[in-house]
């Protein structure tokens, strides 16, 4: 019923493994690789053959092919981009609730920073955080405190 | 056309490019700086640029990016680069807060005024350093040992990395002397190899079993995209309204004090100065919003003047940024290049004034500002929501195996393809493994160049 190993995750996109920072499928990225190099090395040969003769001196044609070799580079991501998508789900965030922003500031006390009095700020800071909609949660937060050491 | 005049288009006209380039590049959360300003700026001085194209081009990539870095970071709550790593903290606070936008904006209004104040000061501070520059030339090799067991000990290996240092060095001298049996002399392929290693490393642990484990996983990456909210009419917010007096003070403050400690990491400097201003603030929302702006700006300031002061002083790569993504400023052969037995340097030092140095310096910043900042103010969104539903990270790999692929072959054939998988996998798995970052690496290969012939020739 309960399965506790979890599940091998051969979806759609095969398996996943996390690579330089971010989500990739595995069998997919093999592909990508290989269409970058292909697409880059093809560009950048068929300049060396083509523009690279016309240029004034064989250093500048060799310099001009590579510059078409990085322009292939950049072509190759583009089809890559096309044929395969990102491995991360994008959540559109929902107004966050007061008991959520409550938790947020009961991290900060614990990381070690002082949550402060709204009393104690400078207008042009209170004024912001009116605008943000920020002064009432950080004003209900410490009448919260208050009433709590007073009760306890 | 008169020479002067296309002189003065040409560099416009690069750093026009630099900058929409890196606006681009910095929303793309985890393109470090050296992996990608160091091989792009390496082709615009190979292709020929005039000096003062190349110099505003890295001026402009690095001031963008540092500005539209703030976007993943602030709005998805994923670094945009190494440099938003001190970023993350503050920034997710305030996006769980609900108020992800102002912590966009805090950040970008202090990177515009701390790029305009570490220009002048960098220019400043490297004037008068400048009169020990012969001295220093002289001794090259010397301090090149000096400054990469600095750097090394002050990266997260510590010991471990000033250690490393000597296998890394020796390795590149012999890589050296074996290309040189070839007839084949490489310099691009080293730096290539150092800023791209950790990637390379990451594709070939991911072909290993034992490292299979790690690696592998079950879900797709979960990111919540905040919502934006603009609070101002126009296009271009003022800065100066965007952070309230003390702020702006603090920024300043941190801007000038960051452009004068060159020598040190600049990730370490933006953590300190953060630090630093966060414990005199009281109020956890001012402190938040304060820390996001001085450290953002301190991200522009010790990027900015790492460069310059070396850069106009020395001509010698004696920095972090210096010798990582700014490594092609002072050393691109065959067109730039720092001597080994004599000091004796070819690069921007040479063909650039300090007068050069302050106009272009300005303008680049005038120019990144213009791109960057409006862009990330008014459309971070749209452009953070593109990036993570349309860009997949297969494509960003692909991308940059093509550029391994064509800038070795470009540079040394087959020999130099597997000088960059070598330097590569090693110095990406030292990163990894020991914290041996890639600056620390870029010191080791100068110590193979400039160090150990002076040290052979002492020993006879």
């Amino acid at each position: 019923m309960n399965n506790p190993t979890p599940a091998p995750a051969s979806g759609p996109d095969g398996q996943l493994a996390e690579i330089w920072g971010d989500v990739v499928s595995r069998p997919q990225l093999g592909k990508a690789i290989l269409i970058g190099a292909v697409v880059s090395l093809a560009v950048y040969a068929v300049a060396l053959a083509t523009i690279a003769p016309l240029a004034s001196t064989p250093a500048i044609g060799k310099a001009l092919a590579m510059l078409a070799g990085i322009i292939g580079c950049i072509l190759g991501g583009a089809i890559c981009a096309r044929l395969f998508q990102p491995k991360r789900r994008v959540v559109e965030q929902i107004a966050p609730g007061a008991i959520w922003q409550t938790e947020v500031l009961d991290q900060i006390a614990i990381e070690g920073g002082a949550i402060g009095s709204v009393e104690d700020l400078p207008p042009a800071v209170a004024q912001e955080m009116r605008e943000v909609g920020l002064y009432s949660v950080f004003q209900d937060y410490e009448q919260d405190r208050a009433r709590n050491r007073e009760a306890g | 056309m008169d020479p002067l005049l296309y002189d003065i288009l040409v560099a416009l006209g690069l750093g026009l490019l630099g900058a929409v380039l890196f606006s681009a590049i910095g929303l793309i959360s985890g393109t470090d700086e050296t992996t990608t300003i160091a091989p792009v700026t390496l082709l615009v001085v190979l292709l020929g640029a005039p000096p003062a194209g190349v110099f505003t081009f890295w001026m402009c990539a690095a001031i963008s990016k540092h500005m539209t870095h703030a976007v993943p970071t602030a709005l998805l709550g994923i670094p945009g680069d190494t440099m938003a790593l001190p970023l993350l903290q503050q920034a997710s606070a305030l996006r769980n807060l609900g108020a992800p936008h102002i912590a966009l904006r805090k950040m970008l209004a202090g990177s515009v005024i701390s790029a305009f104040i570490a220009v002048p000061l960098a220019v400043l501070f490297a004037v008068i350093l400048a009169p020990f520059g012969t001295y220093i030339t002289a001794s090259a090799p010397w301090l090149f040992i000096a400054a990469s067991v600095l750097i090394a000990y002050f990266s997260a290996g510590r010991w471990a990395s000033v250690i490393a240092l000597v296998p890394f060095t020796l390795l590149i001298v012999a890589l050296q002397s074996f290309t040189g049996a070839h007839e084949v002399k490489l310099g691009v392929s080293y730096f290539l190899g150092i800023a791209i290693g950790p990637l390379v490393a990451e594709l070939i642990s991911a072909a290993s079993p034992l490292e299979r484990k790690r690696m592998n996983r079950s879900e797709p990456r979960e990111t919540t995209l905040a919502p934006d909210v603009k609070g101002w009419g126009g296009y271009f917010p003022n800065p100066f309204r965007v952070l309230d007096r003390s702020q702006v003070r603090a920024t300043a403050t941190a801007a000038a004090i960051t452009s004068g400690t060159f020598v040190f990491s600049p990730v370490a400097m933006t953590v300190i100065a953060g630090e630093i201003v966060g414990a005199r603030i009281k109020h956890a929302y001012h402190r938040l919003t304060s820390v996001l702006a001085v450290r953002n700006g301190v991200t522009e300031s010790t990027y900015i003047a790492e460069a310059l002061i070396p850069l106009i002083a020395f001509g010698l790569p004696l920095s972090p940024v210096a010798a990582g993504p700014a490594a092609p400023l002072f050393n691109a052969p065959p067109r730039f290049t720092v001597n080994s037995e004599t000091g004796v340097v070819n690069n921007l030092h040479t063909l650039m004034s300090v007068s050069e140095f302050l106009i272009w310096g300005l303008v680049s910043v005038v120019i990144a500002t213009l791109i960057a900042y409006p862009f990330a103010m008014n459309h971070a969104r749209s452009a953070a929501a593109f990036v993570a539903k349309r860009i997949s990270h297969e494509a960003i790999i692909a991308t940059f195996v093509g550029l391994i692929l064509v800038i070795g072959l470009w540079e040394g054939g087959v020999i130099a393809l597997l000088v960059i998988l070598t330097v590569g996998l090693v110095g990406g798995l030292l990163y990894r493994v020991l914290g041996m970052n890639t600056g620390v690496q870029f010191m080791g290969y100068y110590a193979a160049v400039l160090s150990v012939p002076a040290i052979l020739k002492l020993l006879g």
